[in-house]
């Protein structure tokens, strides 16, 4: 039925009908309805990322507004600083010290916690109990437990006569650091329980039937039934671990500049690549340098996903070609 | 019908361009704002109506202090942010700094007055009331910077309360039970008298020390520069712009400090505390603490019965030269760029001279800014009579000791200086090797900072 309005001479003219809204433009709904993400983005990520590689470009102090051009004199030292590099590596180290064990100790641990047993519930959340202490509680714990006048560890030590170890300084700082970083198992552990319900049981039924072993059930079944979201959780410890920051931090003694806010007593064997990042901005006023190290380390990255895609995107077995799925 | 939208990558790229571009040329402008402040002597205004925000530890300033303030200026009211130096940068450079900034004016003076963050002081000094030149102990000469030197030239901040720092307190109990007999309160000892003495405090058994001989040696440049100064000598250069680390004084300092930490006399950056010195000395723990006139308060709230137990002391000496410096005056200084400069001053009065300044100096929280207010200091009990006549003694030695540089923050050479003791400390780097290192770092540091300022 078409609707007509009236004009004033008493007319009928064609309009809209009454009580109904007109449509907007489709582009004009779709930016309104994306435009709080929109603004988001470009103010809280794009804006900052922006700004930190312009920065990149300057030698800037963080408190003038004199901000020298120094073009990519920063990113030449950088790439070639030794101590850059040196908490580079130790990052590297790090990582590949904390990853392996973390993929392979949380699923080991929840293929335990995934056995039928009399008190499944509760280990269940004692193992994860951990991942819910916050970064900053579970390291200031860990300080007191390896400090070596009053701590726990020297304690135990002393029951079978061992003098007590300084934990918190030269290299045994960066032991407890990866202690620390290894402690949040947990959450870990809850990524691979839940992706060991989703193993179809007819076909480790069927494997067993055929007589594979609990090996053969791991290595031809479990595994490739869980590859993508092993896959998942190790592109995101490379990547979290690779950023370690707070804990590395906190383990620091008292530092002398208190009541300044900043950290100057970091140990050197914490000098993980955050750390180097974050005293080239706030000890140093570094704010140039500091920036071109982030945006190489953004690189670094890049670099590091695409290799775990590279290498060991093959190994993953989808029940779905992600290729080949259409909306 | 109508027709369905087309969105195609390029016209939403356009899209976020366009609001990512707003957004960042909007916050451009604010972070350009900023700029250097003047050198030159600032015409005093008058206090206007408003909030006056004050850049300060939490919890530092008592709650009575300010309700004080502001019935003395009911058309104010003070509002108070935590120390953030990340804060406080960013504010700068956006050109909206808070009104005060409580820092330590022996480290950050020649840094702020330089770069014209900092509002020159003289002109309201010079008719300021409560705050009067004459009246201005030495101390806050370390507050002046007269675009060479530090010590010399305007007025850039005052120390709400400070210490001679180098001096000691040491726990009686634990010399007397070592057999030891300390010489008199005002009688300085050298740096390695204090060590023979801490070496026999010191108990360890098995590998683990129930008491500690000496403090808790943190390798910092006011401290080691402190050290140089007795022996006659100096860690920065005339000009501000580098260091050595290597002449004889700075190496006799660092062998000092070094062993000090090989030797496990006390706390060291390879065997931190748990805590600063005032507690383990409080507990029986540490024989002696490098704390200065302000530990009569935290004694006297914290432990009154060990009060008897203690006894204030004068700074050691590396050489011959009797100095004894400060190593904060820590104080307020007024952003050049403060929106409300008369009134940030009015709190520089109450605060460090005034009615504020009073109720701490009289609780013997440290010294005061103004040799007025010195008859003050408690004096009721023996304790509190005794550390202030070692005190005031001390006072004749009061020297500036330049440690600053307008090219890098103190806490820019700390970090360095952090990062290269603990070799030095475990043996796998000799004290020259310390020395040129510590040379070669923390001048590279100054030159980056020379460079950052475009020189």
């Amino acid at each position: 039925m078409t609707v007509t309005a009236m004009s004033s001479s008493g007319a009928a003219v064609p309009g809209r009908p009454p009580g109904r809204r007109r449509r907007l433009p489709g582009w004009l709904a779709f930016y309104g309805f994306i435009s709080p993400w929109l603004i988001g983005t470009a103010a809280l990520t794009l804006f900052p990322v922006g700004y930190a590689v312009y920065l990149s470009f300057t030698d800037w102090n963080g408190m003038t507004s004199f901000k020298p051009w120094v073009g990519l004199a920063n990113y030449q030292q950088v790439l070639t600083s030794g101590d850059t590099m040196s908490t580079l590596s130790k990052t590297l180290l790090l990582t590949a010290v904390v990853v392996p064990v973390t993929i392979v100790g949380s699923l080991l641990l929840a293929m335990l916690l995934n056995r039928r047993m009399r008190g499944r519930g509760v280990l269940r959340t004692l193992i994860y109990l951990p991942a819910v202490v916050p970064p900053v509680a579970s390291a200031l714990i860990w300080k007191v437990i390896f400090d070596r006048n009053s701590g726990a560890a020297n304690r135990l030590l002393g029951l079978f006569n061992v003098n007590p170890v300084s934990w918190l300084t030269g290299g045994n700082v960066f032991i407890v650091l990866i202690v620390v970083l290894l402690w949040a198992l947990g959450s870990g552990i809850i990524i691979d329980l839940a992706a060991l319900q989703t193993v179809p049981a007819e076909q480790l039924e069927a494997a067993r039937v055929d007589g594979a072993g609990p090996y053969r059930r791991l290595r031809h079944v479990i595994l490739p039934a869980i590859s993508p979201i092993l896959l998942f959780q190790t592109v995101l410890t490379v990547i979290t671990t690779l950023q370690t920051f707070i804990p590395a931090i906190l383990l620091s003694p008292v530092s002398s500049a208190g009541g300044l806010g900043v950290f100057t007593n970091i140990p050197p064997a914490n000098d993980v690549y955050m750390v180097d990042v974050y005293e080239q901005f706030f000890n140093y006023s570094r704010y140039g340098y500091g920036s071109a190290m982030l945006v190489v380390f953004f690189f670094v990255i890049v670099a590091m996903t695409a290799l775990i895609f590279r290498f060991l995107g093959r190994s993953v077995f989808y029940a779905v070609d992600p290729t080949k799925v259409h909306e | 019908m109508v027709n369905s939208p087309e969105f195609t990558r390029r016209s939403l790229l356009k899209g976020v361009g366009a609001v990512a571009g707003a957004a960042g040329a909007a916050a451009l402008v604010g972070c350009s704002s900023g700029g250097g402040g003047s050198s030159t002597p600032s015409k005093v205004s008058a206090i206007k109506p408003g909030t006056l925000t004050i850049m300060s530890p939490t919890g530092e300033i008592a709650s009575s202090s300010i309700a004080a303030f502001q019935k003395a200026h009911p058309q104010l009211k003070i509002a108070q942010i935590n120390t953030d130096p990340t804060r406080l940068n960013a504010m700068l450079a956006a050109g909206n700094p808070p009104d005060l900034v409580r820092d330590a004016g022996t480290d950050v003076t020649p840094y702020i007055a330089s770069q014209g963050l900092a509002l020159n002081l003289d002109s309201y000094f010079e008719q300021s009331t409560v705050l009067k030149p004459s009246d201005i102990l030495p101390v806050n000469d370390v507050w002046k910077w007269d675009g060479k030197q530090q010590g010399q030239g305007s007025r850039y901040g005052i120390a709400k309360d400070w210490s001679q720092d180098a001096m000691w307190w040491y726990n009686t109990e634990i010399w007397a039970a070592a057999g030891l007999a300390p010489r008199a309160p005002d009688t300085p000892v050298t740096y390695d008298e204090l060590l023979a003495n801490a070496k026999e405090m010191t108990k360890t058994a098995h590998g683990k020390t129930s008491v500690y001989g000496l403090w808790y040696v943190t390798p910092n440049i006011d401290y080691i520069a402190g050290m140089v100064a007795t022996a006659g000598g100096r860690i920065i250069s005339e000009d501000l712009t580098t260091v050595d680390f290597s002449s004889p004084e700075a190496r006799q300092a660092l062998t000092w400090i070094v062993n000090a930490g090989k030797e496990g006399l006390g706390y060291s950056v390879v065997n931190p505390p748990a805590d600063w010195d005032g507690p383990e000395l409080l507990s029986g723990k540490q024989a002696m603490a490098n704390q200065g006139y302000w530990f009569t308060g935290y004694a006297a709230t914290t432990n009154p019965a060990y009060e008897t137990k203690l006894q204030f002391n004068a700074a050691p000496l590396l050489g011959s030269t009797r100095i004894s410096p400060t190593y904060g005056a820590v104080g307020y200084w007024i952003p050049a760029k403060a929106k409300n400069p008369a009134a940030s001053f009015a709190w520089l009065e109450f605060y460090c001279g005034g009615a504020g300044a009073r109720q701490r100096i009289a609780a013997g929280d440290g010294l005061p800014s103004l040799r007025s207010l010195l008859p003050l200091l408690p004096q009721k009990i023996a304790f509190d009579s005794k550390a202030v006549a070692t005190q005031e003694n001390e006072l004749s030695y009061f020297h500036v000791v330049q440690v600053a540089s307008p090219y890098a923050q103190n806490t820019a050479i700390n970090t360095t200086l952090v990062k290269d003791f603990p070799a030095a400390i475990s043996g796998t780097l000799s004290v020259g090797a310390l020395a040129d290192k510590l040379t070669t770092d923390v001048n590279a540091v100054l030159a980056a900072g020379k460079k950052a300022l475009g020189q």
